[in-house]
C-alpha cells in the first residue's frame, strides 16, 4: 500500500493490488473553491486515472471537509475491478463410470424388478446381493460415458491507475482416446465398441478383452462382459462369469457358472460339486472336470480326467490323455480317450452319435406331435357332425362351425412345421453324428456305451488301444489296434437292442 | 390399411384378426357392438370394416346406416349368419360392399376382403 502524507493536505492511499484508492483530507485544510482541482490533481500525481466517478467522489469528499474542517475525512475515490479467471475445460462422467460415485452398484434380492444398475446405492435397509454387485464399468456400444465441457474464457481486470490486470484462461482438456471412444461435437463422450472403460487420468479407452487379475469372488462381483474375458485365478462358489466370446481362467472354477459365447479355457480344470455349470457355445478346454455339468457346442478336450460329470459334446470328443469315470457322456462325433471307466467299476455311460440336446428337442417335438394329431382328431369329428347338417345351422352352431374350420386349419400348419422342424433337426445331427470311440488304455467293467440303436455293458474290462464303432443299420465291432483285428462287440460285450422288439401280438397286428 | 372388427364375439373376432395377419394387415381395431364401433371411427379412421349384423345394443345393420351417413365410400363386408335373400338385399341397400355367410373358411373370407379391396380401389 502506497501513502502520502507530507507536504500536502491530501493523504492519498492506493491498495497494494491497485484495486482501491482512499483519499484523506488532513483536518485544518481550508479547500475555499480550489480543493477539488488540488485533489484531483495530487490524485493524477499518483498515476490515478480520473473519470467521472472519481471526480465525483473527490467532490462530496471536499463538500464533507469544507463543512467540518477541523477532523480529517477519508473516503474511497476510486476502485478497480478485479480478472475474472477462466475455468479450464474438463470432462463429467457419468456416475456408473465415475471411479469417484461408483460403488459397483446391486442386486436386490427381494425383487427382480428392482435391480439396481451401476452406481445406484441401494435404499436403506434393502437386501443386496452382494454376487450381483459389479466391479467393473462396462459400456455398451453407443453408450454415453461422459461429457467433455468446454473451456470458460477469461475476462481481464483493471486497477485504479488503468493498468490492464490479465485474466487466466480456460484450457482445453484434451482426451487422449483410441477408436474405442468417439467425442461428439457437442461434447459428448460415448463408447465406440461394446466393453469394460478404463479411465486413467485424461486418457480414456474401451477394452474388449476385461482382465481379472485375482480371482471372481465378492471383490468382482458377477462377471457379464460383451468381449473376451480373462481371469488370472478361479471363480468362486455361486459366482456367474458370463462373455460373448473366449472366457481363459487360469485357476479352479467352483460351483459356479461359466458360459463362453465363443471357446472356454478352464486352465485350472473345474471342481463343481455337482452344483457348477459350464457352457461353451464353441470349442471347451479343461484340465479337468469334475462333478460339473458342461455343454460345447463343438469341440471338448480335456487333459487329464472327467468325474461324475455331465457332458454334452456339440462334435468331437479328442482327449488322449483323458481318463472318464462316473456320469454321463454325450459326444455326438468322434471320442478319443485314455480310459472309460475305472478299476472300482464305477457305473460311467458315454451315449456316442447323438446329440443331448438334439434329442430332447426331437423327444418333445414326438410328444407335441401326438398331442396335436389327437387335438385335430377330435376338431375333425366333431366339425364333421355340423358339416352333415350344414343346411339346418343355428346362428349359434354356424359361428361354431366357423371357430372348427379355423381350428383345423391352425392345427394342420402347426402339425406341418412342426414335423419338417423334426426332419431337418435329424438330417441336421445326422450330417455331425459319428460313432467311433477310441479307448487308448483301458475300458473297464461297468462301462455302458449307447451307440445308435445298441447299448453295449461292459463285463470285463479291455485293454487298450481298442477302437469301438458302428456303420449304421449294422452292429457294432471293436478293433484291436494293436493286431488290427476286428470282432463284433456282442463277442466281448454284453450288447441288446434298445428299441423294444414288438410283442406277439403287436407283431400279429402289424 | 386400418381395419375395425364390429363382432360380440371375441372368438370370431380373434378368427378374422388371424387371417388379416396373415393376409399382412396389422392395423386392427376391434368393436364389440355397433354403438362401440361409432365411438371408435372417429380416432381410429377405417379403411375398411367386417361387420356382424346379430350384435347387443346396436345390430350391424343399424350401424352401417348411421356410419353411411357420414362415410360414403369406405368399404364394408357384412360377416353375417343372415342368408335369406331379402335380408342379403336390405344390407346391400343400406351400404354393404360385400357379404360372407358363417359358417366360412379362413379361405373364403381372405378372398372376399381381396375382392373387395380390389373392387374400392378400382371404383
Amino acid at each position: 500500500m502506497s501513502e502520502t502524507r507530507e507536504e500536502t493536505p491530501f493523504v492519498i492511499t492506493v491498495s497494494d493490488d491497485g484495486l482501491s484508492c482512499e483519499v484523506g483530507v488532513r483536518a485544518g485544510f481550508d479547500p475555499e473553491s480550489t480543493g477539488q482541482a488540488l485533489c484531483l490533481g495530487a490524485l493524477r500525481e499518483h498515476g490515478v486515472k480520473i473519470n467521472e466517478e472519481v471526480e465525483t467522489r473527490v467532490g462530496a469528499l471536499i463538500n464533507l471537509h469544507a463543512l467540518d474542517k477541523g477532523t480529517e475525512h477519508r473516503l474511497l475515490v476510486a476502485a478497480g475491478r478485479p480478472p475474472e479467471h477462466g475455468e479450464d475445460g474438463w470432462l463429467e462422467l457419468e456416475p456408473g463410470f465415475d471411479p469417484e460415485k461408483r460403488d459397483g452398484g446391486c442386486g436386490m434380492t427381494d425383487s427382480a424388478d428392482q435391480v439396481l444398475t451401476r452406481g445406484d446405492n441401494p435404499p436403506a435397509g434393502c437386501a443386496v446381493d452382494h454376487h450381483a454387485r459389479s466391479a467393473f464399468a462396462v459400456a455398451k456400444a453407443g453408450e454415453k460415458i461422459g461429457v467433455l465441457h468446454r473451456p470458460r474464457p477469461g475476462e481481464d481486470g483493471w486497477s485504479v491507475t488503468g493498468e490492464t490486470l490479465p485474466a487466466k484462461q480456460g484450457k482445453p482438456c484434451n482426451l487422449n482416446t483410441d477408436d474405442s471412444v468417439v467425442v461428439h461435437d457437442n461434447g459428448m463422450v460415448v463408447a465406440a465398441m461394446s466393453g469394460v472403460v478404463q479411465i486413467d487420468g485424461r486418457k480414456i479407452r474401451v477394452l474388449q478383452e476385461l482382465g481379472i487379475h485375482g480371482s471372481v469372488d465378492f471383490h468382482t462381483g458377477n462377471v457379464d462382459f460383451p468381449g473376451d474375458v480373462v481371469v488370472d485365478k478361479g471363480v468362486k462358489d455361486c459366482f456367474v462369469v458370463k462373455a460373448k466370446r473366449d472366457i481363459s481362467i487360469r485357476g479352479l472354477v467352483e460351483a459356479a457358472t461359466v458360459h463362453a459365447g465363443r471357446d472356454l479355457h478352464l486352465l485350472g480344470g473345474a471342481a463343481c460339486r455337482e452344483k457348477g455349470t459350464l457352457f461353451a457355445d464353441r470349442d471347451l478346454y479343461a484340465r479337468y472336470l469334475n462333478e460339473c455339468v458342461c455343454t460345447t457346442g463343438r469341440k471338448l478336450s480335456v487333459d487329464k480326467e472327467v468325474i461324475n460329470a455331465h457332458v454334452a459334446v456339440g462334435a468331437e470328443m479328442v482327449s488322449p490323455g483323458c481318463t472318464i469315470i462316473g456320469g454321463t457322456t454325450f459326444v455326438t462325433g468322434r471320442c478319443e480317450v485314455a480310459e472309460l471307466g475305472s478299476e472300482r467299476n464305477i457305473p460311467t455311460v458315454v451315449t456316442l452319435g447323438a446329440q443331448r440336446d438334439a434329442e430332447n428337442l426331437s423327444t418333445r417335438a414326438d410328444e407335441l406331435l401326438g398331442l396335436i394329431g389327437e387335438k385335430l382328431g377330435k376338431v375333425q369329428a366333431e366339425h364333421d357332425q355340423y358339416q352333415r347338417n350344414a343346411a339346418k345351422l343355428t346362428p349359434t352352431q354356424a359361428e361354431t362351425m366357423t371357430e372348427l374350420q379355423f381350428e383345423i386349419g391352425s392345427f394342420s400348419r402347426l402339425q406341418e412345421t412342426l414335423s419338417s422342424a423334426v426332419s431337418e433337426l435329424s438330417r441336421v445331427v445326422g450330417t455331425v453324428a459319428t460313432i467311433d470311440l477310441t479307448i487308448h488304455k483301458q475300458l473297464w467293467r461297468g462301462v455302458t456305451i449307447l451307440l445308435d440303436k445298441w447299448e453295449a455293458t461292459i463285463e470285463e474290462s479291455i485293454k487298450g488301444p481298442i477302437r469301438i464303432h458302428c456303420e449304421p443299420g449294422k452292429k457294432p465291432v471293436l478293433t484291436d489296434l494293436t493286431s488290427n483285428s476286428t470282432v463284433e462287440l456282442s463277442t466281448v460285450a454284453r450288447v441288446r437292442s434298445r428299441i423294444e422288439e414288438p410283442s406277439a401280438d403287436e407283431a400279429i397286428a402289424a | 390399411m386400418k381395419i375395425l372388427l364390429v363382432d360380440d364375439s371375441k372368438t370370431m373376432r380373434n378368427i378374422q384378426k388371424s387371417v388379416l395377419t396373415q393376409l399382412g394387415y396389422t392395423e386392427i381395431e376391434e368393436a364389440c357392438d355397433g354403438q362401440d364401433a361409432l365411438s371408435k371411427i372417429g380416432a381410429f379412421q377405417p379403411e375398411l370394416l367386417l361387420v356382424d349384423w346379430n350384435m347387443p345394443n346396436m345390430d350391424g345393420l343399424t350401424f352401417v346406416k348411421t356410419y353411411r351417413q357420414t362415410h360414403k365410400s369406405t368399404p364394408i363386408i357384412m360377416v353375417t349368419t343372415e342368408t335369406e335373400r331379402s335380408r342379403v338385399v336390405e344390407a346391400i341397400k343400406a351400404g354393404v360392399n360385400n357379404y360372407v355367410v358363417k359358417p366360412f373358411t379362413p379361405d373364403l373370407l381372405s378372398q372376399r376382403i381381396n375382392e373387395t379391396l380390389e373392387k374400392a380401389a378400382a371404383a
